[in-house]
C-alpha cells in the first residue's frame, strides 16, 4: 500500500486523486482559487502551494497539480507555504476593487473568507487600480470583470463541461480579462454554474443579482423536478420565498453541475395561479371549501360514481411530478377504497429527447422528476398500468365515469379531445398546484404543494432515490400531496399510522421489494439505487 | 590578450555562406553524413560527452536531455528550435540565423535524427521576419538536396522542418510558452510535471534546443566529443557568443571560450571600453532578467560556474543568455530598472497571480520613484513583492510561479534596489536624483 504524509499524518495513496483533494479528504484543508475537482487543474492561482519533499528534494508546489508519490513528505503548515498564502492573498487584492458591501458574492466570498484566514487587514498598494469594464455576457449572466481574480474556472468549464467554448482570455499581463468571444453569447443550458463555480463576485446570475444578502437565506438540500436526471440541489429561500437553487456534488448523478432550466424553472412555486383553498362545484359554480367538506366530497362522489357505474368507472392518472411515497398512497388507494379502476401515469416528455453536453452532463427529455419511480411504485404495490390514453379512450367512450387526477407538473397541458373528454365526466377531482384552464372542470380540488414545501423522495432515470425536502410551507390552505392522499385513504376507509413521512416511507419500503432498505438510508447524501439497480451494479 | 575562438560564428562575413553552395563549400553537411553513418544513440551519446550544455540560458546537459526522448517512439514526436529570442540585450541567435542557417539546419537534422523524432519546428520570433526568410530558403535548398524530406540520404529516415513564426511574446520562448504557442494555444506556460519529453507538442514527445545549442552539433559530429571537452572550462566546455550593447565603444558579438575571459576583458578589450571615457556603473551580465553587476565585480571569468545560477558558483548573481549591457556613469539605475519593469509588466502572460499582479505593481512603484513621487517604504514595498514571488536567486523549485518568468522580473528587482539602494533612496528622498545627465529627472510635483 504506497502511503505518503501530509503534516505528519500517513495518508493512503488514491490513484489519479491529486495531493490538494486527498488532503481535503483527509480533513486538512489547503486554500485554493483556480482548482475545481470537476475541471482541470491549471494551477494558475498559486494559492493552494505547499512544501513537498520527495525523495529530500524539497520544493514549492501546487498541490492542485501535484499527485501524491510514495513517501512523498507534504507541509500544509510552514512558514514558507503562509508566506505564500498571505502574498497572494495581497496579489490578488491589488486591483480587486473594495465592493463587498454591494457585491452579491459577498458572505460566500472566497477572497473575502480566505483573506480573513489568510490575509491581512491592511493594503500596501498604493497605486491606480485597474478597473475592468462589466460585461453581459449571456441571457443569464453578468460579468463583473473588474472583481475578476481570472482562476479561468469559467473558461474551462464553457470547454470542458458544456464543450460550447464560448468565454475565452484576452489581452495579456495584468490587462488580460475574460469575455465572450466576438459575436458570442454565453446561452448554453449551464451557463448559472459559471456562477456557481466563480470564487468571487465576478460572474451574477441576473435573476439573483441585488435580490437578497446571502447571510439572510435558509437552505434546504432536496432534488431538482424539472427533469428526470434528479439533480442534487440547495434551495436557498427566504421570507416563504425561494431565490436560487444551486447544484449540490453528488457524483453518482449530477457531479457539481445542474442546467439553466432547473435552475430558473422554480418560479412557479410563487406564480398568482397557485390553488391556494380546495373547492367544490364546477365552473362558475366553484367555491371554497374546507378539507373536512372536500374530502367527504371526493368519497360522496367516487362512492356514488362506483355504485351507479360499477368498480371499474373511477380511474386514477398518477402524476410523475409527485413523489414515490405519494404513488405509494395513491396506489394503496387505488388496490382498497378505489380498487378495480384502471391507472395510469402521467409523465411529460420534451421534443428535443435527452441532451448531453461534452463533460457528460445529461439534461433528459424525461421531464418529470419520477417516472421510474411512479411505474415501480405502482407496479410494486400489484396495479397493472395502463396508459394515459386508454384512460382517454375510456372516459371518451363512457366506460370510466369518474376521474382522481394527480397533477403536480407546473407546465402540464392537456389536449383539446382531453379536456372535452374530462368535461363528459360525472366526477372529477384534480389534486394539483395551478390553476389551468380544466382544473375549472373539477367538482373537487384538492390544493397540493410545489416541490419545495413538502418531503419524500423521487427516483431518477437510473432507479436512485433521493430525497425531497421541505423548507416552505405550502401556499394558502394547500397540503402536501402525501397528507392529501393519506386523508383521501383515511376517508375511504383506509387507516394507516402515517402521520409522518418517514412512516410512509417505512410502509413503502416494506410494501415494495426495491425500495427495500430506502427508509433506513435516511436519504443519505447521494441517495440510494432502486433495489433491483444495486443489484445489477454488484 | 584571449582571442575569440570561433567555432559557429566561423565564416560569419563570407559571402553567400547563407545558401547551400557556400556553406558545403565550407565543410557543411558533412556531419549529416557522419552522423547517419552512427546510430542514432552514438550520436546521443557523443553529445552527451562533450558536455554540450543547453545555451539558452539554463546550461542543462543536451545529450542528456535528447536521453529522455522515447528510444521506440510509438507515435509522432517533436524538436523545437527554440529561435524566439527575446531577452533584452541578447541577439546571437538571429546572427546565427541569418548569417549561417545551414549550421544550425544540419544540427537540427542531426538532432531529430538522434532524437528519432519525425517533425522538426523552427519557432522564429515573429518580429524577426528577415531570419525567417532566410532559414525558409535554407529549408527549401536543403530538401532540394535531400537533407530533408523522405528517406534522408538513403538512411530509411524521414524528417520534415518546418518555420513557424513567434506570436510576438517574451514569453513564446519559454520552453513550455512555446509548445502552448505552437500547439495554437496562448503562450501560457503550464506546470511541470508531464515534462515536455512527455507530453510537449500536440501533448506528444517534445524536445526545445535553443539555436545556439543546435549550432554546435555539426561541429561536435565531425569532430568528435573529446575535441569539443577540450575547449574552455571544465564543466562547460565550448565557447558562448557574448553580446555586448550599451555604452561601449565597440558594442557587438564576441565568440569566445568559457572559462577564458573575465568580464572586465570583454567590456574594455573586446567591447572597446566606455564610451567617451566616461567610468563603468553597471554591467547587466546575460540579459534583463540578470541582476546587476558594479565595476569592483567583474574581475569574474565569465564561466557559468562561477555564477550562482546556473552553475552553483560563489558569485550570488545569474550567468544569463550572454546579453551584457554596459552602463556609464550616466545612466540612472531607477530609470533603467523601470525601462525593464515596463518591459516584464508589458509582458507577463498573466496567468498566475504574483507575475501578473506583482509586476505591474512593481513597475508602478518604480514609476512613482522616478518620477520624484516616491514614499519612504516603497523600497521594502518592492524588495517584499520581489520576495514574495521568489526569493533572491532562488532555485525555479522555490519560485511562486508557473515558470522561470518570477524569477526574471524579481531577480533585477532584488539586484537593482540592493546594489544601488542609496541611489533609490535618494530618489525617494530627493524627488530626483543628482545625475545631471538622467534624462527623466524631474521636479516634483
Amino acid at each position: 500500500m504506497a502511503t505518503f504524509t501530509i503534516d505528519g499524518s500517513e495518508i493512503e495513496i488514491v490513484p489519479g486523486k491529486n495531493v490538494l483533494q486527498t488532503a481535503i479528504d483527509n480533513g486538512i484543508y489547503v486554500p485554493h482559487y483556480c482548482y475545481h475537482p470537476g475541471l482541470s487543474a491549471p494551477a494558475n492561482c498559486r494559492m493552494c502551494l505547499v512544501e513537498m519533499d520527495v525523495g529530500g528534494r524539497r520544493s514549492l508546489g501546487p498541490s492542485c497539480s501535484a499527485m501524491p508519490a510514495d513517501g512523498m513528505v507534504v507541509d500544509t503548515q510552514s512558514d514558507v507555504v503562509k508566506e505564500n498564502q498571505n502574498a497572494v492573498m495581497e496579489f490578488l487584492l491589488v486591483n480587486h476593487p473594495l465592493d463587498c458591501p454591494v457585491c452579491d458574492q459577498s458572505g460566500e466570498c472566497e477572497l473575502q473568507d480566505y483573506s480573513y484566514t489568510y490575509g491581512t487587514d491592511r493594503s500596501r498598494y498604493h497605486e491606480k487600480k485597474l478597473v475592468q469594464p462589466k460585461k453581459d455576457v449571456g441571457r443569464h449572466v453578468l460579468l463583473y470583470s473588474d472583481r475578476c481574480i481570472r482562476c479561468t474556472r469559467c473558461i474551462r468549464f464553457c470547454d470542458e463541461v458544456s464543450g460550447t467554448g464560448e468565454l475565452g482570455y484576452f489581452n495579456r499581463g495584468v490587462y488580460n480579462e475574460i469575455d465572450v468571444f466576438p459575436g458570442a453569447r454565453m446561452d448554453n443550458r449551464l451557463s448559472g454554474n459559471t456562477v456557481d463555480i466563480c470564487p468571487v463576485g465576478a460572474l451574477l446570475d441576473k435573476s439573483f443579482l441585488f435580490k437578497q444578502r446571502v447571510w439572510f437565506l435558509k437552505s434546504v438540500d432536496t432534488i431538482c423536478p424539472g427533469c428526470s436526471t434528479g439533480c442534487n440541489v440547495r434551495a436557498d429561500y427566504n421570507n416563504e420565498r425561494i431565490y436560487r437553487l444551486a447544484p449540490r456534488e453528488n457524483p453518482d448523478v449530477n457531479e457539481y453541475w445542474m442546467c439553466d432550466d432547473g435552475r430558473h424553472g422554480w418560479g412557479y412555486v410563487h406564480a398568482d395561479d397557485r390553488l391556494l383553498f380546495p373547492m367544490l362545484g364546477r365552473g362558475e359554480a366553484q367555491e371554497l371549501a374546507l378539507w373536512e367538506a372536500a374530502l367527504k366530497a371526493t368519497r360522496a362522489g367516487f362512492e356514488r360514481v362506483r355504485s351507479e357505474y360499477g368498480d371499474g368507472a373511477v380511474a386514477g392518472i398518477a402524476s410523475a411530478h409527485l413523489t414515490n411515497e405519494e404513488h405509494y398512497l395513491f396506489g394503496s388507494l387505488f388496490s382498497n377504497g378505489l380498487a378495480g379502476g384502471p391507472v395510469a401515469v402521467h409523465t411529460r416528455l420534451s421534443d428535443e429527447g435527452d441532451v448531453t453536453f461534452k463533460g457528460g452532463f445529461t439534461i433528459h427529455g424525461d421531464k418529470s422528476p419520477n417516472s421510474r419511480g411512479a411505474r415501480t411504485v405502482l407496479e410494486g404495490l400489484g396495479l397493472s398500468l395502463a396508459e394515459p390514453p386508454e384512460i382517454w379512450r375510456g372516459i371518451a367512450e363512457g366506460r370510466i365515469r369518474g376521474l382522481y387526477l394527480l397533477g403536480g407538473d407546473p407546465l402540464a397541458s392537456l389536449s383539446d379531445e382531453e379536456q372535452t373528454a374530462l368535461a363528459t365526466l360525472d366526477f372529477l377531482v384534480v389534486q394539483d398546484i395551478r390553476a389551468r384552464s380544466w382544473t375549472a372542470m373539477a367538482d373537487v380540488i384538492l390544493p397540493g404543494a410545489a416541490f419545495i414545501e413538502k418531503d419524500g423522495t423521487f427516483s431518477n432515470f437510473g432507479g436512485r432515490v433521493q430525497r425531497v425536502r421541505r423548507g416552505l410551507a405550502p401556499v394558502g390552505d394547500a397540503r402536501a400531496d402525501w397528507e392529501i392522499l393519506r386523508d383521501v385513504n383515511r376517508e375511504m376507509g383506509v387507516e394507516a399510522a402515517h402521520d409522518r413521512i418517514e412512516a410512509v416511507m417505512a410502509d413503502l419500503a416494506n410494501a415494495v421489494a426495491a425500495f427495500e432498505g430506502v427508509d433506513d438510508d435516511d436519504g443519505g447524501d447521494r441517495g440510494k439505487p432502486l433495489v433491483e439497480i444495486e443489484a445489477a451494479g454488484a | 590578450m584571449p582571442e575569440e575562438h570561433k567555432i559557429i560564428t566561423e565564416g560569419f562575413g563570407v559571402d553567400g555562406l547563407r545558401t547551400i553552395d557556400v556553406y558545403r563549400a565550407h565543410g557543411g553537411y558533412t556531419a549529416i553524413e557522419k552522423a547517419f553513418g552512427m546510430s542514432q544513440d552514438e550520436v546521443i551519446d557523443e553529445v552527451r560527452e562533450s558536455l554540450l550544455a543547453g545555451r539558452g540560458g539554463a546550461w542543462f546537459p543536451a545529450g542528456v536531455k535528447w536521453g529522455f526522448m522515447p528510444k521506440e517512439p510509438r507515435e509522432p514526436s517533436y524538436l523545437c528550435v527554440n529561435a524566439d529570442e527575446s531577452e533584452p540585450g541578447t541577439f546571437k541567435d538571429r546572427h546565427l540565423m541569418e548569417q549561417n542557417p545551414h549550421q544550425m539546419l544540419e544540427g537540427t537534422i542531426i538532432a531529430s535524427y538522434a532524437m528519432r523524432v519525425s517533425v522538426a519546428y523552427v519557432y522564429i520570433r515573429g518580429e524577426m521576419f528577415e531570419a525567417r526568410r532566410i532559414v525558409e530558403k535554407a529549408i527549401a535548398e536543403a530538401r532540394a538536396a535531400g537533407f530533408i524530406g523522405r528517406d534522408i540520404l538513403g538512411s530509411g529516415y524521414d524528417l520534415e522542418v518546418y518555420v513557424h513564426p513567434g506570436a510576438g511574446a517574451y514569453i513564446c520562448g519559454e520552453e513550455m510558452g512555446l509548445i502552448q504557442s505552437l500547439n495554437g494555444n496562448r503562450a501560457e506556460p503550464r506546470a511541470k510535471p508531464p515534462f515536455p519529453a512527455q507530453q510537449g507538442v500536440f501533448e506528444r514527445p517534445t524536445t526545445v534546443n535553443n539555436v545556439q545549442t543546435l549550432s554546435y552539433v555539426p561541429h561536435i559530429v565531425n569532430r568528435g566529443a573529446d575535441w569539443f571537452k577540450g575547449i574552455g572550462s571544465e564543466r562547460f566546455p565550448g565557447t558562448f557568443i557574448f553580446c555586448v550593447s550599451g555604452h561601449v565603444n565597440n558594442p557587438g558579438m564576441f565568440e569566445l571560450e568559457t572559462g577564458s575571459v573575465t568580464m572586465r576583458q570583454i567590456v574594455e578589450d573586446f567591447a572597446g571600453g566606455v564610451r567617451d571615457g566616461r567610468a563603468l556603473k553597471a554591467v547587466i551580465p546575460g540579459g534583463a532578467s540578470t541582476p546587476p553587476m558594479t565595476p569592483d565585480q567583474i574581475d569574474i571569468v565569465m564561466d557559468p560556474s562561477n555564477f550562482l545560477a546556473p552553475g552553483g558558483g560563489d558569485f550570488q548573481g545569474m550567468f544569463g543568455t550572454g546579453g551584457i549591457i554596459v552602463m556609464d556613469e550616466t545612466s540612472c539605475m531607477v530609470d533603467a530598472l523601470l525601462n525593464f519593469m515596463v518591459f516584464f509588466a508589458h509582458e507577463s502572460c498573466g496567468q498566475c497571480t504574483p507575475c501578473r499582479e506583482g509586476c505591474p505593481w512593481a513597475r508602478d512603484i518604480v514609476w512613482r520613484i522616478e518620477n520624484g513621487l516616491g514614499k519612504r517604504g516603497d523600497l521594502d514595498t518592492l524588495l517584499d513583492i520581489a520576495h514574495n514571488v521568489g526569493p533572491y536567486l532562488c532555485p525555479p523549485s522555490r519560485l511562486t510561479t508557473i515558470c522561470g518568468f518570477g524569477g526574471a522580473f524579481a531577480n533585477p528587482i532584488h539586484g537593482f534596489v540592493q546594489t544601488f539602494r542609496d541611489e533609490f533612496e535618494a530618489h525617494v528622498e530627493e524627488g530626483r536624483y543628482p545625475v545631471k545627465q538622467d534624462k527623466s529627472t524631474r521636479v516634483p510635483g
